[in-house]
């Protein structure tokens, strides 16, 4: 007999009182689902700009995906996206509205943007009273997508969350990131599981517990894939061996380049790892810097790589790539 | 009609204790054998042969839980017709289901080390304990009562995609749970 067979036989007796409640479950209307559209509060409050990577102390006013990153951006540079970068953001912008109660604290998955596997979420929590100049974090945070990314060769997928301060009603705005190394199918919903656990304050060691999770949320995103890309010509770049700490060049090759991400490949000459110090350079003179990176080698020992970039470009603003002191110009 | 009125129609010997037993769980348990049978007919008839047991069982037993009492001896039915007719013939969401379990459970080096049926039973009543109400519901309609993801979807009010990924994640857990009390298939 087969394994799940013998699983399913000894299944077959379990606790009569489960068995009862699946075969007799209804579910009640799920809880707390609804679109939060907060409008957008008069910036009448300055704003408190603080830099760094922890304890952001700001007041952002505006859930939505497109409002964050374009508060973010103003952060960053002082001035307003392009109309062009805008409506690249926009349109990856997916609204999900998504709320789960633990301990008390209410967290609202509020604005996702996808493209391909890579996502970006925006969670709000309400039920905590948030100090300006504390460092606020998840205990951990899982993702699980559904088509599953199937990695060929060893891959990586992780996410990161980061706290970037309150908003107009003093709810805590966080952003979550999910990369992979995956290559995406395409034109499918994008199916997300999401497990956060305690949410915690101060650093290590110091840490303590604000609330106790998990806040689970399963909800489906729109496949987003950019059908507008660039291909760049290949480019030998500097790059370093941390096994024998030796320099040299590799030369990057299917260089890609969309409104989301940079792509590339470049075959293994032992162990050497290309500057991977990559910005988009626009021709208002800003540079955007890539957020993550992920990469694999294949059977043929050539590695891929896939950066996102940290805001989504209009493709037509990108006036060359940075790859560390290299200029690839972009027509 | 209560439980507890259908119980004491079957201590009495009375015949429409299997009418009311029908009516009020009969689209459970038909569409249970259903699921696990893939064919209308084969499933009334184990449904049928499911209450022969059940009047010839009560009493003297007296189940305190009467619809998952019988959803058991509808599913053993069931699942003895399907050992009958063979692995090549069975096809169906529970041949489905049968194969995602496959893929988070553990086999031993040696046999001998196989886990006992009735401690393997006692492992997935703790396992399903640990689990969430609505993570155990999607996880037993889909094992258990071998629904398709459509209908656990529908039961739910989730999407499918969403239940396909919770499935994927309680699997996974399921792995680790019994990875980790060595716990061999």
């Amino acid at each position: 007999m087969r394994a799940a067979e013998r699983f399913s036989e000894a299944l077959a007796s379990a606790d009569p009182k489960y068995i009862e409640e699946a075969a007799t479950y209804r579910a009640a209307p799920r809880r707390n689902r609804h679109i939060l559209r907060i409008a957008l509060a008069v910036a009448a409050a300055a704003l408190i700009l603080a830099f760094g990577t922890v304890g952001v102390a700001s007041t952002i006013y505006g859930m939505n995906m497109t409002d964050f990153l374009g508060m973010l951006w103003r952060r960053g540079t002082g001035g307003d996206m392009s109309p062009g970068q805008a409506a690249a953001v926009e349109s990856l912008t997916q609204d999900v509205g998504i709320s789960e109660t633990a301990g008390g604290v209410t967290v609202t998955v509020t604005s996702a943007r996808a493209s391909g596997y890579d996502l970006w979420l925006v969670l709000r929590v309400e039920g905590v009273e948030f100090e300006s100049d504390e460092r606020y974090f998840f205990a951990d945070s899982q993702i699980d997508l559904m088509p599953e990314p199937v990695i060929e060769g060893p891959g990586i997928a992780g996410t990161n969350v980061t706290y970037q301060g309150v908003d107009g009603d003093d709810a805590g705005l966080f952003l979550l990131e999910y990369t992979t190394s995956a290559a995406p199918e395409t034109n499918q919903e994008l199916g997300v599981a999401l497990i956060l656990d305690n949410l915690m304050r101060g650093e290590y060691p110091d840490e303590q517990l604000v609330a106790s999770g998990p806040w689970e949320f399963d909800f489906e995103l729109k496949f987003t894939n950019e059908d507008v890309s660039i291909t760049l010509p290949d480019t030998t770049v500097p790059a370093y061996s941390p096994d024998s700490g030796e320099y040299g060049e590799v030369t990057l090759y299917d260089i890609e380049l969309t409104s989301t991400h940079i792509t590339f490949s470049y075959k293994d000459q032992g162990g050497l790892i290309p500057a991977t110090y990559i910005y988009a350079v626009l021709a208002s003179g800003e540079v955007v810097s890539t957020s993550s990176g992920s990469g694999y080698a294949d059977d043929s020992h050539v590695w891929h790589f896939r950066f996102p970039w940290e805001y989504p470009l209009d493709i037509n603003d990108v006036a060359a790539i940075r790859i560390s002191y290299l200029e690839i110009p972009v027509s | 009609m209560d439980d507890g009125a259908i119980l004491e129609l079957f201590f009495a010997r009375s015949e429409s204790g299997i009418t009311e037993l029908d009516a009020k769980y009969g689209a459970i348990f038909h569409s249970l054998a259903y699921n696990l049978l893939g064919d209308r007919e084969d499933a009334a008839e184990c449904v049928n042969d499911a209450y022969f047991g059940t009047w010839r069982a009560i009493p003297p037993e007296r189940p305190e839980k009467l619809c998952s009492w019988v959803c058991r001896v509808v599913r053993n039915t069931c699942v003895d017709r399907l050992r009958r007719r063979g692995a090549g013939k069975r096809g169906g969401s529970y041949e489905l289901a049968l194969d995602e379990l496959d893929g988070c459970l553990v086999s031993p080096e040696n046999v001998s080390d196989t886990v006992e049926l009735n401690e393997l039973t006692r492992e997935i009543d703790s396992f399903l304990g640990s689990l969430s109400e609505e993570n155990r519901v999607i996880f037993l309609r889909r094992y258990w009562f071998a629904d398709s993801i459509a209908d656990i979807a529908g039961r739910m009010g989730m999407g499918e995609k969403a239940v396909s990924v919770r499935l994927t994640r309680i699997r996974k857990r399921l792995r680790e749970y019994l990875k980790q009390r060595e716990v061999y298939v």
